[in-house]
């Protein structure tokens, strides 16, 4: 039998993942992603130099063969969020904010705006050279979940293990305290209960039987709610269902 | 000896793209010295606000107070800046395609002691994570004793509202929420598996910045003060922990006194970490008071020293390797 830990994470700071961009506001759903925690927890490492491309079938992969699991973290009564606008600055004395474009211009030359493009114009009477555009954010605003929500997720491990008692989550790392503690469970054979916190549905066993569910659209995965199924679960707190045999579908 | 060197086991030698799980933290007190402003929304818009407990020990029923809040990224925002100066006169900052390593254009050159130390995310070209980790920094009073109004008017040539050549009246007159001089903001500074050298440049950037928020051209005269380092296997508290514990060492529940000497705060600081740290489920190992204020003379001591820091700075960027 495994060990199952329900760990509470209190945000210490205001945190943001980028869960939806319409515009220039990006948007923090109110949740936390199970390969977001994976990682977060120390579980598995991302190298500090990235070629681009998430790693998760080699990361996450070595965590099933190490039977070790996490949930999403589902947050605890009514979410509460901030608001804020952000700019990207240059480090030079002059610059300009282009249309989706940081104007800077090297020593010597000219920057001159027209017709919404920019052109570098090393020579009096030359065109210049055409700046292109770049889609990446240069301003916009950002909510994310406030300082002071809780989030609860469990741990799921073949090992007994320490869970740390301070993570970083989201693009900004921001500071999250976490409460852990180990919960008794038995392994029962459920019909028809109802799991009400967040689950990653790819990390489903294919024996489960599900009957419906709510689905939060999300990258890198959707996630589900409110799961009505039937299947071997973990049976915690009387009333509480942890389907078994997750693992992460990668 | 110096106290880098004392304490390098803590520390890896080179840099290595695999995280190692050993930290530094660097306990700070900024210490505001001039009008300072934080806010996200611009001009005429108020400071920065969370609504938290003023203090750990808080009784039931206690409504919590307003803290001022400097914004993680406004914080490394100006600390790498400062660097990439330095880095800039000794000719440090490469060039890719033709054009140098500018912040926020898409430039980077991924191969300078900035890019490898603060990181950068490139379109396309994947991204190295900032090995420097930044938390939101609270104000130690509440926001309603270090807070006042400015209001501000911008004139016209004749230095009057009135200009006579087009006969407009300037609009131009607002009013600016600002932090007052000697408030205090409560901040720990993590850094990430640096190594000897890259501590010494954080350090650096640290003392020499002294301007943050907005307007840094006349305001936002900021002093960082180091009050503690913490080598540890795993992450501190958190700055809100932190600035909680100062305020209930400091005062009993009541508001503190304003101003209140940095010194004080400095303590209280050391004993707030001494407090926290009995709770972590890691090792660490704290300097001392002593400690503390010797390896600021050393990083004083190397940054007067040019040839010595250059030497380093170079040394720092042959040892992340060729370029790729």
């Amino acid at each position: 039998m495994p060990h199952i830990y329900r760990c509470a994470l209190e945000l210490m700071e205001p945190t943001f993942f980028s869960s939806r961009e319409v515009s220039a506001i990006y948007q923090t759903e109110p949740l936390i992603g199970n390969y977001a925690l994976a990682y977060a927890f120390g579980f598995c490492q991302a190298p500090y130099r990235t070629a681009g491309s998430p790693r998760y079938r080699e990361d996450l992969g070595g965590l099933n063969q190490r039977g070790l699991y996490v949930t999403p973290a589902t947050i605890q009564g009514a979410p509460r969020f901030t608001v804020g606008e952000f700019n990207a600055q240059t480090d030079t004395y002059w610059y300009a904010m282009g249309n989706n474009l940081l104007v800077t211009r090297p020593d010597g030359a000219w920057a001159e705006g027209a017709m919404g493009a920019w052109y570098i114009i090393e020579r009096p009477g030359e065109k210049g050279r055409k700046l292109g555009v770049e889609n990446r954010p240069q301003h916009g605003r950002i909510r994310y979940l406030a300082l002071g929500n809780v989030a609860l997720c469990y741990v799921i491990s073949e090992q007994d293990i320490t869970i740390p008692r301070y993570i970083r989550l989201g693009k900004f790392m921001s500071k999250a305290r976490v409460t852990a503690e180990p919960v008794a469970f038995e392994l029962v054979h459920a019909e028809n209960v109802t799991i009400g916190f967040l689950l990653n549905p790819a990390d489903l066993p294919a024996e489960l039987a599900m009957t419906f569910w709510d689905t939060i659209n999300v990258p890198p995965t959707p996630l589900i709610k409110n799961l009505r199924c039937s299947g071997a679960c973990y049976r915690i707190d009387r009333d509480r269902y942890l389907p078994a045999r997750m693992a992460f579908g990668v | 000896m110096s106290i880098i060197d004392r304490y390098s086991a803590h520390l890896p030698a080179t840099y290595s793209n695999s995280p190692q799980g050993r930290f530094v933290s660097l306990l700070l007190v900024r210490k505001v010295e001039s009008e300072a402003i934080f806010r996200t929304e611009g001009s005429g818009e108020p400071l920065n606000r969370e609504f938290v407990f003023a203090g750990r020990q808080h009784r039931e029923g206690q409504p919590p107070i307003p803290r001022i809040v400097i914004s993680k990224r406004k914080q490394t925002a100006v600390e790498r800046r400062t660097g990439r100066e330095l880095l800039r006169r000794y000719n440090l900052l490469k060039g890719k395609n033709d054009r140098v390593c500018t912040l926020n254009t898409n430039t980077p050159c991924e191969w300078c002691v900035d890019c490898m130390l603060y990181g950068y995310a490139a379109g396309g070209g994947g991204s190295q994570r900032s090995r420097v980790i930044t938390d939101d920094a609270f104000s130690l009073h509440s926001a309603e004793t270090i807070t006042g109004q400015r209001q501000f008017n911008a004139l016209f040539d004749s230095s009057t509202m009135y200009d006579r050549d087009t006969g407009k009246r300037s609009t131009s007159i607002n009013t600016d929420e600002y932090i007052r001089p000697e408030s205090l903001f409560i901040d720990i500074e993590t850094l990430k598996d640096v190594t000897p050298d890259e501590l010494r440049y954080t350090l650096g950037n640290l003392f020499r910045s002294a301007r943050y928020g907005a307007i840094s051209s006349r305001i936002g005269k900021i002093e960082n003060i180091l009050a503690g380092v913490v080598f540890s296997d795993c992450e501190l508290f958190s700055n809100l922990e932190l600035t909680q514990t100062v305020f209930d060492v400091l005062g009993d529940g009541k508001d503190l006194d304003f101003p209140l000497h940095p010194s004080q705060a400095e303590r209280a600081v050391r004993e707030a970490t001494t407090g926290l740290l009995r709770d972590l489920p890691g090792r660490f190992v704290a300097l001392s008071e002593e400690e503390v204020n010797d390896l600021r003379r050393e990083i004083v001591a190397l940054y007067s020293d040019e040839s010595a820091l250059e030497s380093m700075l170079r040394q720092m960027t042959a040892s992340y390797g060729p370029r790729a």
